[in-house]
Formats: structure tokens, C-alpha cells, sequence
């Protein structure tokens, strides 16, 4: 299938079959600790792309008229790379913080086994687009509350309630600076991914 | 970092260009380049077509992806260029046959089509993910 490479792959001078590459993504607010989790678990630093865009704006200038105007702005995504035995390569790509970002998302999730979406309790509404994307999508995800000082300040009832996540909605707590922690959210989704085959 | 290379927008550290994206591709943007996934891995191949007249962008993702596989994530966040600007210069680059596009990744178009992902492929991870 997809995952065997094709012949063509192997005739023009590569010295090796290529790797089969999966990627999960790492969804959630700014500054909610997407890179941080990246950066626990992954073989490379996180590395960091841009995808320059041009924005139209519509705004009022300083004489009371109506200006339109394209801004040339960049939105970054950070990612890391995984090696798994067999050849596979696992990348973990986190999307750009800013929900107006929205519609880059799908070029992120394409292909992917799933998500987490990272949640930091302080400001449990700014995964509420990340979590719409997903459920709209039917997109394998869990929510994974990041505790900042170690210490789980929000019973986990009391979130899924807050976001109205349904029960079948993976909820756990993470640390994204542990990567035994990160490691455990990374099963979680492989596992609701499997599941969801059934 | 190979001599020919001369120092240009690549070599910045800061977020500005010097020169305007787009003007890297000669103003094409990713019309076929945009089902290049992020993470579709590419080689340089082997064969030593010459190099002579590529742009310095071009010439530094053939030595980028010389060395081992690489996604095109990857040599976006190396070579410090817009996804939309490698998309348009790999796809260029296997049209002319400098590289190779390895389509060993489960990927469709769709972003709900999930056929690739098999009941085999998501065991190997999670076996994989675990022994970490």
C-alpha cells in the first residue's frame, strides 16, 4: 500500500529505501507549551518553518476612511522528528498558535495519525478552535492539560466539562517539558487512532 | 557549507528577507507543488547531473538532501524559506531530475481520507513510541 515504497524509489541511485514517514500533531493555544513538548521527546532540536502568506486587512485610517491594504506577515510552525525502529520517522508538527490561522491546518493534519491538543487551564478557551477543527474533521485527538508547576490545579471532570468534550474524548494530564509524559500523550493518540479502525 | 554558495537571504538570522520570497521561484507560486507534503522526504540523486546555472537556493537543497533524507519541512526550517517557496523549488528540482521524491508517506489529499493509516503501520508507532 502506501506505506511500501515503489519501485520507482529504488531505481534512480537512492543507496537506501526511504523511511516511512507518520506524523501526529501538536495543537493548542499560544504559548501553551507546544514547542516545549516537541522539544522533549524529539531526536532534533524543534526546528522552525515559516509559511509566508499576504493578508488582506480591512481597517479604518486615521481620517475616518476605510483602507484595504495587504500585509505581508509569516506564520511560524515548529516541528521535530522521531526515528522508530523499523524506518519509520515520526514528525511532530505544531501548528501556528493563532487561530486566525485556522485554514493552514489542513496542510498539517493531512496524512496525520492524529493530535493533542495541548491545554493550559488558565486559558482553557483558547483550544476551544483547535478542538472544533478536529471533532469537525473526525480526526483522532485528545486533550492533554499541561501542568505548568507539576500540579494538576483542575480536575479533569471540571475541564471536559468546560470544553464540553464527549466522554469518548481522551482527557489527560501532561508535562510537556517530561518526556515520559509526552511519551504517554503520543501513545494515547496512537491508541485512540487504532481504536477508531475498529 | 559549500563555496559556491553565496551569502544571501539564506544566511540571515533575522525574519526579514532580502530578497522578496517569490522572487526566489521566479515568481511561480505552488500550483502542483501544493500536494507536496511537509514531511515528504527527497534525496539528491546520484547521478552528478551538473549543477551549473541553479540558483543558490536550489544548489543549497540539493546538498541539504545529499547527505540523507530530508522533508521538506526540514529544508524549509534550514534553508530558512517559506514552506510555499521549497514546495515550488523541489517540485522544480524533480521535474528536472536533481532529486528524487520518496512517496513513502501515507498521505492523501484529503485530510479526512485516512486509508493510509493501517492497523500495521499504527502498531509499528506505538510499538516504536513506547520503547523510547
Amino acid at each position: 500500500m502506501a506505506s511500501q515504497p515503489s519501485s520507482a524509489d529504488v531505481t534512480d541511485g537512492a543507496a537506501h529505501i526511504a523511511p516511512t514517514v507518520v506524523k501526529i500533531v501538536i495543537a493548542g493555544g499560544f504559548a501553551v507549551g507546544k514547542t516545549t513538548f516537541i522539544g522533549s521527546i524529539s531526536d532534533i532540536d524543534p526546528l522552525n518553518t515559516e509559511a509566508a502568506m499576504t493578508e488582506h486587512s480591512v481597517g479604518v485610517d486615521d481620517a475616518g476612511g476605510i483602507t484595504e491594504r495587504k500585509t505581508h506577515t509569516t506564520v511560524a510552525m515548529d516541528f521535530g522528528r522521531i526515528a522508530l525502529p523499523g524506518s519509520l520517522w515520526l514528525y511532530l508538527f505544531g501548528t501556528p498558535g493563532q487561530d486566525r490561522f485556522l485554514f493552514m491546518w489542513d496542510d498539517l493534519v493531512r496524512g496525520a495519525i492524529g493530535a493533542v491538543v495541548l491545554v493550559d487551564t488558565e486559558r482553557l478557551d483558547q483550544c476551544f478552535p483547535a478542538v472544533d477543527y478536529f471533532e469537525g474533521r473526525s480526526i483522532p485527538f485528545i486533550v492533554a492539560v499541561n501542568c505548568f508547576d507539576g500540579v494538576a490545579r483542575h480536575q479533569l471532570d471540571d475541564v471536559r466539562e468546560a470544553l464540553g468534550l464527549s466522554p469518548e474524548v481522551p482527557l489527560i494530564y501532561t508535562d510537556a517539558r517530561e518526556r515520559a509524559a509526552t511519551k504517554q500523550a503520543l501513545i494515547a493518540v496512537v491508541q485512540l487512532a487504532m481504536e477508531r479502525l475498529k | 557549507m559549500a563555496d559556491d554558495f553565496a551569502p544571501s537571504a539564506l544566511d540571515n538570522d533575522d525574519d526579514a528577507y532580502t530578497v522578496r520570497p517569490y522572487a526566489v521561484t521566479g515568481g511561480r507560486v505552488a500550483g502542483e507543488a501544493d500536494g507536496l507534503a511537509l514531511e515528504a522526504l527527497v534525496t539528491t540523486r546520484t547521478e552528478g547531473k551538473p549543477q551549473k546555472g541553479l540558483t543558490p537556493e536550489k544548489k543549497k537543497i540539493l546538498q541539504l538532501a545529499a547527505e540523507d533524507f530530508i522533508s521538506v519541512a526540514e529544508l524549509s526550517a534550514h534553508c530558512k524559506l517559506p514552506l510555499g517557496v521549497v514546495r515550488v523549488l523541489v517540485t522544480d528540482l524533480s521535474d528536472n531530475e536533481y532529486l528524487t521524491i520518496h512517496a513513502t508517506s501515507p498521505v492523501s489529499l484529503a485530510v479526512e481520507d485516512r486509508s493510509g493509516i493501517t492497523r500495521s503501520l499504527l502498531e509499528s508507532v506505538l510499538d516504536g513510541i513506547a520503547a523510547l
